[in-house]
């Protein structure tokens, strides 16, 4: 008789423990996330050398002509495989990849967990080809390597008496290095703690931060976030004043994974060379217990020199930790006077004709290329990792604006963006070559279910060699949505220049 | 004369065990469970505290078997997803009741 209430006794502490963390979606939810994902892979076209594979092949995106000249660009990164104990490089080779055989093209090193943007090649074409095959060589812990963003252009003069290319950003790399182990986990044991460590960063900008975590069960429903915050002379971070946060769910984790229980978070955060800040993990608004949670990984010696990890609990108690694995990525220019915006791209393809090209990332350092906000502070418009674009509150006519400065007279523009799904406000689009005199681009209001992608074609009048992009909100639109931001993703612009 | 209503033990615990069909719901509720969720816990407490005859959890599955498709025309898609949780839970009581039929044979 008893026997039966200790049952059911039994039945209730279970769904009271793990019952929270329950997070059914719909069929239809679930459909329309793969749908996305499988938009997101098309779009960034990326191929992947992973676990014992020697070689990936990716389309190149057009068919090369014998003895004609191109230029590949193309976006590389390793992953850190780490538990290693040293830092190592990965030697690589590309091949231009046709029906009757392949080109050597390019013979490169990358250096464990490094990003390269926009790699140049320029090569004299032997045979038709139509794919790019890239072989790994001198590798013994099969770090997966990932090609994305592969452009070929024809060139119609001999690449020497050619410009040379100017890209934003080259590649992001390591500078700062925390602890290597990750043999402690660190557990998320109460509400409102914050684990991370104080660094001392060697970039005026953060573009990505490592951490090694565990989740326990489901790891609790909600959002943990990183977060980036200045400390005080004791080394005490001022966590309610966090100038950068990036928010992230078990779930969202996943592609953010990039090895064994190692993640990399595309936070951004301006930062100044020679001050010391303190990165971490929070898991203020997570609804969690004990056997659902999360652990912050490192090392079990809590004395080393230099070693500031800490947890930090909510009445501000701080208690010294082990040293936390952590890598913080500053990103690496190629214009040093910085007028040149992070996703932009100037080639000289002959015979006086250039392109300048605009291709929003969908990470956070999309921000930086924001050169204006009106009637707002630069801190009201935001990048949301949800919808992978940037945002502003739909209130007191906020807009944001973009200078994209070719240099060179622009004689044609394409516009292509996304506008952020519903419920977001509609926003509207304007364009301008002086910054002064708007143009609105009539953009399609946006559906329940569409995302109002549009594409306009702008000719320029010659003579202005810089154009101006701003975005703002439709008031006519916010009583019909629940949601009252506004924004775009998937920004993109060509600009055919002329070159005198 | 009025009579004075005693309660025997029988009746006492039908009124707890009733009372803990309800506070199953109502953890659901509060855990924010859906209905299939919910449905699925009040089941397994309900066979717990009142055995339920195999013939009317057969006619309970037939009936739910008949509804998935229909919901599924009637686009109701999330309800249909709650009645296959429901179905999942009877398959696995009457499995239950099967071993103990047979255990009981022996």
């Amino acid at each position: 008789m008893i026997k039966k209430y200790i049952l059911i006794f039994l039945i209730f502490t279970a769904a009271l423990i793990n019952g929270r963390n329950f997070d059914f979606s719909t069929r239809g939810e679930r459909e329309l996330i793969s749908q996305i994902e499988a938009l997101q892979k098309q779009l960034s076209a990326q191929r992947q050398i992973s676990g014992g594979e020697q070689f990936t092949t990716i389309d190149l995106g057009t068919e090369t002509e014998p003895a004609q000249y191109y230029r590949v660009l193309y976006n590389l990164s390793s992953a850190y495989q780490s538990d290693t104990g040293q830092d190592f490089t990965i030697a690589l080779k590309l091949f231009a990849e046709g029906e009757y055989g392949s080109q050597l093209i390019e013979e490169l090193t990358i250096p464990e967990g490094a990003n390269m943007y926009n790699r140049e090649i320029i090569f004299k074409s032997e045979e038709r080809a139509g794919m790019l095959r890239l072989v790994k060589f001198s590798d013994n812990y099969n770090r997966a390597i990932t090609i994305s963003n592969v452009k070929c252009r024809h060139l119609t003069e001999n690449p020497q008496y050619l410009r040379s290319t100017i890209v934003g950003i080259t590649n992001e790399s390591v500078n700062v290095l925390g602890g290597d182990e990750s043999s402690k986990s660190n557990y998320f044991r109460l509400k409102n703690q914050v684990i991370g460590t104080v660094v001392e960063p060697q970039s005026d900008l953060i573009s990505g931060v490592d951490f090694k975590m565990k989740f326990a069960g489901s790891g609790g429903k909600n959002n943990y976030s990183v977060i980036i915050c200045e400390v005080d002379e004791q080394n005490r971070p001022m966590i309610t004043s966090a100038i950068s946060r990036y928010y992230f769910s078990q779930g969202s984790a996943q592609n953010l994974k990039i090895g064994l229980s190692l993640y990399r978070f595309p936070i951004l955060a301006r930062t100044e060379k020679g001050k010391r800040y303190f990165i971490g993990i929070s898991n203020q608004g997570v609804e969690f217990n004990y056997f659902n949670t999360l652990a912050v990984l490192g090392g079990s010696e809590k004395s080393p020199e230099n070693n500031l990890s800490l947890l930090v609990y909510d009445n501000g108690r701080i208690k010294q930790i082990g040293p936390l694995f952590i890598r913080v990525y500053g990103p690496g220019v190629s214009d040093p006077q910085g007028y040149f915006l992070s996703n932009a791209i100037f080639q000289d393809v002959g015979n006086r004709v250039g392109f300048y090209d605009y291709i929003q990332s969908g990470r956070p350092r999309d921000l930086i290329d924001i050169s204006s906000v009106e009637n707002a502070k630069t801190s009201d418009i935001f990048f949301d990792n949800n919808y992978s674009g940037i945002m502003g509150n739909a209130e007191n006519n906020i807009a944001f604006i973009y200078k994209f400065d070719a240099g060179f007279p622009i004689e044609q523009a394409k516009v292509t963006l996304n506008q952020v799904p519903a419920p977001i406000v509609d926003s509207l689009i304007y364009y301008s070559t002086d910054g002064i005199t708007w143009n609105e681009i009539a953009v399609e209001k946006k559906e329940a279910s569409s995302t109002g992608s549009f594409s306009k074609v702008i000719d320029v009048a010659r003579g202005s060699d810089a154009l101006y992009l701003k975005v703002t909100y439709d008031q006519g639109d916010k009583k019909y949505r629940s949601t009252q931001l506004f924004g775009v993703q998937a920004l993109n612009i060509h600009m055919s220049l002329f070159l005198p | 004369m009025k009579k004075k209503h005693v309660h025997s033990y029988p009746d006492l615990f039908n009124t707890l065990n009733l009372g803990l069909v309800l506070v199953s719901v109502v953890l659901g509720m509060y855990l924010n469970w859906r209905a299939g969720l919910i449905a699925l816990l009040v089941l397994a407490v309900w066979a717990i505290l009142f055995p339920i005859k195999t013939k009317i959890l057969v006619k309970i599955g037939l009936l739910i078997i008949f509804f998935i498709p229909v919901s599924q025309m009637a686009k109701k898609s999330m309800f249909a997803e709650d009645l296959g949780i429901v179905l999942c839970g009877i398959l696995v009581l009457l499995v239950y009741k099967f071993i103990q039929n047979a255990r009981r044979r022996e």
